[in-house]
């Protein structure tokens, strides 16, 4: 059924445009993600970009195709930090020297790890416990080019400031300057410290998860699906994880009431165990 | 947090910098009865969820007050707050959703965001409120409000802890209504 011409609202049809040429022509499917937020990080890739609207990026994106990364990069929010929400960080210091005790290895999947932040933040935590050896992770994302800064472990200085007042709320009381060299006006953070981690890209939407994780990670990345993608992808987790697996999700993020097999391990913390 | 079907009767979105805490605990107190639309109250670099709700401010109401989360559903009669850190963003008449997208106007939460993406659901039917401010932050969306076919209002300046955002928003035409304290209060009792 056709609209009438006003009911239609012209930019969240050129939205869709854009949307379809990133599926058609590079294989991002944005069709499960909440529309606002897409929407005003296209208008503000144009105001950045100095394009009028946003069926202009559609013509480019077709034609000169290296774009499209910088735009993945936009809509996806690489937004991070160092010990994001302390309270699930401090939890996870007194939980998981018992939880090692169980298993010779523990391997751990940072879904969404954008540049990289969240997985040196574990590092460390680890490495502080004595259990970094015993580690096996992975650390995922769909964005190329945060993979590509996550591979590096170099960080503005200008954000160390809140990366350890992050460290500290989270119970850390290392010196923290051991973690890291400076070079330049960037942060690099010692290659031991992702010693066990392999990167790779890999859609959670789109792809099988990877089985054998005993605890995922996946914070702040299915903020941005509509209800309906975020219970198929929570239930994927489900899946993924062993009995006793553990899933860490964002502080404003939710498990959907239908998923019974999650546990919530301690009030306020978004730590989830899997009971069934 | 499925969609619902639309019971809505509109958005009021009201925002402010971190010094209008004051005049929110004078609007929340003097609300009473039944709304027929939502209200969503956001704010700079304060907590006002938790200072609304922990704190000993007597605010006897039969209102529900609730702090938005991931995908959080709109109903009627409900006082939301914008979480801190978190961009709020109205995705339909029924829905609210949250992004961790770059600072604006050096603001997480953004006035701008959810005022413009509360325009673009509501139409005609979201109200802009600017009770106070410090920077630019909230004269985009109140602009958007209004070409959308809404209203928005703004506190006296005089009346205000921090008038420079109403006189950005009064100088770009951005304002349909300019309100005391009090008015405001009898203005949102009735919506
Ligand atoms: C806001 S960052 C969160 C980073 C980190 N987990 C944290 O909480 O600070 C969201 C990340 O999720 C990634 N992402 C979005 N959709 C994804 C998908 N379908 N599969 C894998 N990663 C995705 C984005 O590229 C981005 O790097």
């Amino acid at each position: 059924m056709t609209k009438s011409f006003e009911q239609i609202d012209k930019v969240d049809l050129e939205v869709e445009l854009v949307m379809t040429t990133l599926k058609q022509m590079f294989g991002y499917d944005f069709s499960g993600y909440n529309r606002a937020p897409l929407k005003s990080r296209l208008l503000s890739f144009c105001k950045e970009y100095q394009v009028d609207s946003v069926i202009d990026i559609v013509k480019p994106l077709l034609h000169s195709p290296s774009i499209s990364k910088e735009l993945i990069s936009y809509l996806t929010v690489t937004v991070t930090e160092m010990f994001r929400d302390p309270v699930l960080y401090q939890f996870l210091r007194e939980y998981l020297p018992e939880y090692y005790q169980t298993k010779p290895y523990v391997k751990i999947w940072h879904i969404g790890c954008s540049s990289g932040q969240e997985v040196i933040s574990l590092s460390i935590l680890l490495q502080e416990l004595n259990l970094l050896g015993g580690s096996k992770r992975y650390a995922t994302d769909l964005n190329p080019m945060a993979l590509e800064k996550a591979k590096r472990s170099s960080y503005q200085l200008a954000n160390l400031k809140l990366y350890i007042k992050n460290y500290l709320a989270s119970g850390g009381s290392h010196e923290f300057s051991k973690y890291y060299v400076v070079e330049n006006d960037s942060a690099v953070f010692l290659p031991q410290l992702v010693f066990d981690v392999k990167f790779a890209q890999h859609d959670i939407v789109a792809e099988p998860a990877f089985t054998g994780a005993d605890i995922i990670f996946c914070r702040n990345v299915m903020m941005y699906f509509t209800p309906q993608q975020h219970l198929a992808v929570v239930n994927k987790l489900v899946a993924a994880l062993p009995k006793g697996g553990l899933l860490c999700i964002g502080l404003q993020e939710y498990i959907p009431d239908e998923v019974k097999a999650l546990r919530k391990l301690k009030h306020g913390v978004p730590i989830y165990e899997r009971i069934a | 947090m499925s969609e619902l079907p639309n019971t809505n009767k509109g958005l009021v979105v009201i925002g402010g910098s971190a010094g209008s805490t004051e005049e929110i605990y004078y609007l929340l107190k003097h609300l009473n009865g039944t709304l027929r639309k939502s209200i969503v109250i956001v704010v700079h670099g304060k907590p006002i969820y938790s200072i609304v709700t922990d704190c000993n401010w007597t605010i006897s109401t039969n209102l529900n007050f609730v702090l938005i989360g991931q995908n959080q559903t709109i109903k009627p009669n409900t006082v939301y707050f914008a979480p801190d850190g978190y961009h709020t963003l109205v995705e339909s008449q029924s829905m609210f959703c949250l992004s961790v997208a770059p600072l604006l106007h050096y603001c997480r939460p953004s006035i701008d965001l959810l005022f413009t993406s509360a325009a673009a659901v509501f139409k005609h039917k979201c109200t802009g409120i600017i009770l106070s401010g410090a920077n630019q932050d909230g004269c985009a969306g109140m602009q958007e409000i209004l070409r959308q076919g809404g209203n928005t209002i703004t506190l006296a300046a005089t009346e205000a802890s921090q008038p420079y955002m109403i006189n950005v928003c009064i100088e770009h035409r951005a304002v349909s209504m300019v309100m005391s304290k009090a008015e405001l209060a009898n203005f949102l009792t009735g919506v």
